[in-house]
C-alpha cells in the first residue's frame, strides 16, 4: 500500500517537472511581427479575432463549398464545466490554447491541435466573494499569445502570463479590486509588446470602465484610459453630480488595431445604472467608438452612438478595420454592427461619421440621423421608475449581441449573427448603489414577434445593405466564421453548427453538437490539413433570456457541457 | 365591496370582427359623462382618448357608439349584443367579472383610488387629518365606505357634482372621492388640492370588457395597453388629473425596508425568478416556497449547487435577505 502511494506521488511530481513533450521543441515564438502579419499566416489563428483588423476570416480553402459535406468530427476536448463557454481557441503551429471557466476557477489548456491530446492544464482558484455579475455569468473569452507566453484575464480581475510550453505562471498583475465588481471577460490583445485589457463589470456593477496596457514581458502597467472621465476632466460635464463615480461603461470586447494609424479601436458599453434618469446628461464616453493612441493611451477621437443610454444597448462590438469602397471612393474606415441594430461606418483616422444602415426589422428605439449619426429616439420608450414595462425592440441582447461579426474580404460581406426580438422592460423604484450587487435596476422579458428570431445576415459593406439571410428559431447568441473556401459557419442555441455558402447563404452542411454552440469557431491547418474548431457548451444565462418565450423553450431543455469539437475532411 | 354602486363611468367601446384579425374598435361611450367620455370634441374624456390611442397603436379603425351609461345593465347589453365591442371603465374584481358570463376583460389601464379634496389653504394632507372635520362623500361609494369605517364625521350626497358643490359652498371641510372625479374637479376648480389616500386594499384595477367571443380583440387591447403604458397612457390620465393613480399599486404602502427589498429583489433576483416571484424556465417559484425564513436565508446565502442558483453570501446582508422573503410573502395572491 505504502509503496503504491509513493509511486503515485512520484508520478505526480514527474508530471509537474517534465515539460510536456508536444509543446517542446517545435514552439515558435509569437513575435510582434508575426502578430502584425497574422493575415499572411493562414495555418494559424494567433489571436482572438485572428487579425488586428477583427475580421475572423480564415483564408484557408482546402475545405470549401465543393467538399464541405465530407466534414467529420476528428476529436473532442471536454473542458469540464457546466457551460458558460464563450471562449475562442487560438492556435500556434499545431498547439491549441483553450479556456474553461466557472465560479471558483479560471482554467487554461494546451491541446495538441491534431489529436486533441491534453498537453498541460493550468487552473487558477478564484475567491468566493466575487461580485454579483461574476456569480451570475462566470465566463472567459480566451487567451492572447506573446512570444513564449500565454496571457489571460481572470474573474478576480488579474492579468496572468503563463509559459506556453508548460503552463507555469510567469507573472501576474492585479488590474483592479474585484470587490468593486471588476473582472476580465475578454481575451487580451497583444500589440507591439503591450497587453491590452478592457475591463468587464462596470455597466452592471457601477465602477468606472477602462482599458489598460501592460508590458507583455513583465506585466507592468503602462497606461490606463477611463471610459468615464473624473470630475474636472473633459466630458465630465456630461454627468450630473457625482454619478460618474458609479457610471459604468465597460469595455467588454477585445479591441481592434490599425498599424497605419497606430490607433486601437474599442467600443464602450452602457452607463450604470441602467435607469437613465439616475445619471442625467450624455454620459461620455459610454456608448461610443473610441480611438486610442497605442503608445500613450491618449484618446484621438470618439463617436458617441447613443447619449444617456436607457436600454442596455452597449456598443461594445468590435470595430472592423476595413477599406470600404463606395461609389468608386475608398474610405479608410472602421465598421461596427452593434446592439442598436445598425451597421455604422466611421472614418478611422478622424472618427467622422460616414453612414449607418439597419440590419434588423425589429427596431423601435429610433435610429441615427443619416447626416450626423446622432441618435434620434422615438418618444415614449424610456420606462419610468416604478412604472409599467415598456415594449421596445431590439431586446437588450441586441440586434446583434456580443458574438463577433465576421468580414470576408473575398465577398466584401460582413456576416452578422442578428436577432429579431423585443423586450418588455421596466425600471424598478428605489434603486440604491450597493457595492458587489447588480446596479442595473430593471426587469426584463424577451420575446419575438416572428417565428425565426435568429437571422444570420450577409451585409454588403459597399452597398450598405443586407444581401442574404439564413434563419433559425432561437436568437443567435452563438458564433460565426468565414473562410477562403467560400463558406460561413454558424452555431445555434439548439446545438447545431451549420455551413452555408458565403455568397448565397445556401445551407450545405450541419452537425449536431449535443449542447448549445456558444464559443468561437475558428479554422487552422497542421501538416497541410485544414481543421474547423467549434467551442460549445452554451451560456447558462440563456435559460433566463429564453425563459418567457414559448417559441424558444426547446433550447432551454438542453444540457450545457463545455466542449471543443474539431472537424476535418473524412480521409 | 359595493362595486355595482360605484359611480364608475360606463363607457362602451365598439369593436372587432367576430373572428380572427382585429380590424376596428367601436367604442360604446356615454355622450355626457366627463371626465370619462363626452361628445365635446375638445375634451372627449380620458376613456375615449385611451380607446382612440389603442386603435391608433393597433392601426385599426376607430368609431363610437353613443349610449347613456346611467343604467349599467342596459349599457352592457350594447356590448353583448354587438352594437359595440369594447366597454371601458369597469372594475376588474372577481365578483364583478364572475357576474358577467358573456364578457371577458382586458388588463388594467389605471388604478382607481380614493382621494381627499380640500381647499388649498389649510389643505388636508392625509386621512388622519380628516379627524374632527366634516367630510362630504357620495353615497354608496368606496369613499363613503372608507370614511364610514374610519369613523370620520360624514355627510352624504347623491352625486359627485352635489358633493363637490357642498365643498365649494363650505358645507363640508373636505370631501373623499374616487380619483377620476377628484382629479377632474381639481383641474377645473382653482383653489383646491387633491391628496391620494394610499390604502392598497382599496385599490381598484380598472379595465375594459369585451365579448367572450372576441378573444383576439382582448389580446390586441392588452397589447395596446402595454405599448401605451410608458407614455401615452400616463399623459392622457395626467391631462384629466389622474396622474397619481398610475403609481405602482403597492408603492405607498410598503415600509422603507420592504421598498428596499423590492428594489433588490427586482434587480438581483427577478431576471430568473420573475417579477411576480413565480419562477421562469428553470428557476424556482418562490411563492410556493414551503420552508422557514431560516431555510430561505440559508439557500439564498449558499445557493443550490448544480443549479443556476448562485450563492449570494457577502453580497446581500442577512437582514436584507429576510426582507426579500417578507416582500415575496406579501405579494398579492392574485
Amino acid at each position: 500500500m505504502g509503496t503504491f502511494v509513493r509511486f503515485v506521488i512520484a508520478a505526480l511530481v514527474l508530471s509537474f517537472m517534465t515539460p510536456a513533450p508536444a509543446v517542446g521543441a517545435e514552439w515558435r515564438d509569437v513575435t510582434a511581427d508575426r502578430l502584425l502579419n497574422a493575415e499572411t499566416d493562414p495555418a494559424n489563428w494567433l489571436m482572438y479575432n485572428r487579425t488586428y483588423s477583427g475580421w475572423r476570416y480564415s483564408p484557408l480553402d482546402q475545405i470549401n463549398t465543393g467538399n464541405v459535406k465530407k466534414l467529420v468530427p476528428k476529436w473532442i476536448f471536454a473542458g469540464g464545466t457546466l457551460g458558460d463557454q464563450q471562449m475562442t481557441p487560438v492556435v500556434n503551429d499545431g498547439v491549441m490554447f483553450t479556456t474553461s471557466t466557472a465560479l471558483g476557477f479560471n482554467r487554461v489548456h494546451a491541446v495538441n491541435a491534431t489529436t486533441g491530446e491534453l498537453l498541460w492544464k493550468h487552473e487558477r482558484k478564484i475567491p468566493e466573494d466575487v461580485g454579483a455579475l461574476v456569480r451570475v455569468i462566470p465566463h472567459n473569452r480566451g487567451v492572447a499569445l506573446h512570444k513564449d507566453k500565454v496571457i489571460f484575464g481572470t474573474l478576480d480581475a488579474y492579468v496572468v502570463a503563463l509559459e506556453a510550453k508548460t503552463g507555469k505562471q510567469v507573472w501576474e498583475t492585479k488590474i483592479a479590486d474585484y470587490a468593486d465588481g471588476y473582472f476580465v471577460s475578454q481575451a487580451p490583445l497583444v500589440v507591439k509588446g503591450k497587453v491590452i485589457v478592457g475591463i468587464a463589470g462596470p455597466g452592471e456593477m457601477g465602477p468606472r470602465g477602462f482599458v489598460e496596457a501592460f508590458d507583455a514581458d513583465t506585466g507592468k502597467s503602462q497606461w490606463r484610459w477611463y471610459s468615464v472621465p473624473a470630475a474636472g476632466e473633459p466630458g465630465s460635464e456630461t454627468w450630473s453630480a457625482d454619478t460618474w463615480k458609479i457610471g459604468g461603461g465597460a469595455v467588454w470586447h477585445t479591441g481592434t488595431y490599425d498599424p497605419g494609424t497606430n490607433l486601437l479601436y474599442v467600443g464602450t458599453g452602457n452607463p450604470a445604472p441602467w435607469i437613465a434618469d439616475m445619471r442625467r446628461g450624455d454620459n461620455l464616453y459610454t456608448m461610443s467608438a473610441v480611438a486610442l493612441d497605442l503608445d500613450s493611451g491618449k484618446m484621438k477621437w470618439y463617436h458617441q452612438y447613443l447619449p444617456n443610454e436607457a436600454w442596455d444597448y452597449d456598443t461594445v462590438a468590435e470595430h472592423h478595420v476595413i477599406d470600404v469602397v463606395r461609389n468608386g471612393q475608398t474610405h479608410k474606415a472602421v465598421v461596427q454592427a452593434n446592439k442598436l441594430g445598425y451597421v455604422y461606418t466611421l472614418d478611422r483616422t478622424t472618427g467622422k461619421f460616414l453612414s449607418a444602415a439597419p440590419f434588423v426589422k425589429s427596431l423601435t428605439w429610433g435610429g441615427p440621423d443619416p447626416a450626423t449619426g446622432k441618435a434620434v429616439e422615438n418618444a415614449g420608450l424610456r420606462p419610468k421608475m416604478g412604472g409599467p414595462p415598456v415594449e421596445v425592440c431590439p431586446s437588450l441582447l441586441g440586434g446583434t449581441g456580443w458574438q463577433p461579426k465576421v468580414y470576408n474580404p473575398k465577398t466584401a460581406y460582413l456576416y452578422i449573427p442578428s436577432n429579431e426580438f423585443c423586450m418588455r422592460y421596466a425600471y424598478v423604484a428605489d434603486l440604491a448603489y450597493k457595492k458587489g450587487q447588480l446596479f442595473t435596476g430593471v426587469t426584463v422579458e424577451h420575446f419575438s414577434k416572428t417565428e425565426q428570431a435568429g437571422v444570420l445576415r450577409a451585409f454588403d459593406v459597399a452597398q450598405n445593405k443586407v444581401v442574404w439571410e439564413w434563419s433559425n428559431r432561437t436568437p443567435l447568441i452563438s458564433h460565426t466564421l468565414s473562410t477562403g473556401g467560400d463558406l460561413v459557419f454558424q452555431g445555434t442555441a439548439e446545438g447545431k453548427v451549420v455551413a452555408v455558402g458565403a455568397k448565397d447563404g445556401q445551407e450545405l452542411w450541419s452537425f449536431n453538437l449535443g449542447t448549445p454552440q456558444s464559443g468561437g469557431i475558428i479554422s487552422y491547418a497542421v501538416d497541410g490539413k485544414q481543421y474547423i474548431a467549434v467551442a460549445a457548451g452554451g451560456t447558462l444565462r440563456s435559460l433566463v433570456w429564453f425563459g418567457k418565450e414559448p417559441k424558444w423553450a426547446h433550447a432551454t431543455k438542453m444540457n450545457f457541457s463545455d466542449i471543443v469539437v474539431v472537424f476535418g475532411l473524412s480521409d | 365591496l359595493r362595486i355595482v354602486a360605484l359611480a364608475v363611468a360606463v363607457l362602451l367601446i365598439g369593436a372587432a370582427s367576430s373572428s380572427g384579425e382585429v380590424r376596428r374598435i367601436r367604442l360604446c361611450a356615454d355622450p355626457s359623462n366627463p371626465p370619462f367620455s363626452s361628445q365635446d370634441a375638445k375634451e372627449p374624456g380620458f376613456e375615449v382618448e385611451i380607446a382612440r390611442a389603442m386603435a391608433e397603436t393597433l392601426g385599426v379603425e376607430f368609431g363610437i357608439h353613443w349610449f347613456p351609461s346611467a343604467r349599467e345593465a342596459l349599457a352592457l347589453r350594447q356590448l353583448s349584443e354587438g352594437r359595440c365591442d369594447l366597454f371601458m371603465g369597469l372594475p376588474l374584481t372577481d365578483q364583478f367579472k364572475e357576474d358577467k358570463p358573456r364578457l371577458i376583460f382586458s388588463s388594467s389601464y389605471y388604478v382607481l383610488r380614493q382621494v381627499i379634496v380640500s381647499p388649498s389653504s389649510g389643505a388636508v394632507r392625509g386621512p388622519d387629518e380628516l379627524r374632527g372635520k366634516l367630510v362630504g362623500v357620495q353615497a354608496m361609494t368606496l369613499s363613503d365606505q372608507l370614511v364610514h369605517e374610519r369613523g370620520f364625521n360624514r355627510k352624504v350626497y347623491l352625486s359627485p357634482e352635489a358633493t363637490f358643490a357642498a365643498l365649494v359652498n363650505q358645507e363640508v371641510e373636505a370631501v373623499v372621492m374616487e380619483s377620476p372625479f377628484a382629479g377632474w374637479f381639481v383641474r377645473k376648480t382653482p383653489g383646491f388640492l387633491a391628496t391620494e389616500i394610499v390604502d392598497r386594499g382599496r385599490d381598484l384595477e380598472i379595465g375594459a370588457a369585451l365579448r367572450k367571443t372576441d378573444p383576439e380583440l382582448r389580446e390586441a387591447v392588452d397589447r395596446a395597453i402595454r405599448q401605451l403604458a410608458a407614455k401615452n397612457l400616463p399623459d392622457i390620465l395626467a391631462r384629466y388629473g389622474l396622474a397619481q393613480a398610475q403609481a405602482t399599486p403597492e408603492a405607498g404602502v410598503l415600509s422603507a425596508e420592504l421598498r428596499a427589498a423590492r428594489s433588490t429583489y427586482l434587480t438581483q433576483c427577478s431576471q430568473c425568478h420573475g417579477t411576480d416571484a413565480k419562477g421562469t424556465g428553470t428557476a424556482a417559484n418562490l411563492r410556493a416556497f414551503k420552508g422557514t425564513e431560516e431555510d430561505f436565508l440559508r439557500i439564498v446565502r449558499n445557493g443550490r449547487p448544480g443549479t443556476g442558483m448562485t450563492p449570494w453570501k457577502g453580497l446581500i446582508s442577512d437582514e436584507e435577505i429576510r426582507d426579500i422573503g417578507r416582500y415575496i410573502k406579501q405579494l398579492p395572491a392574485d
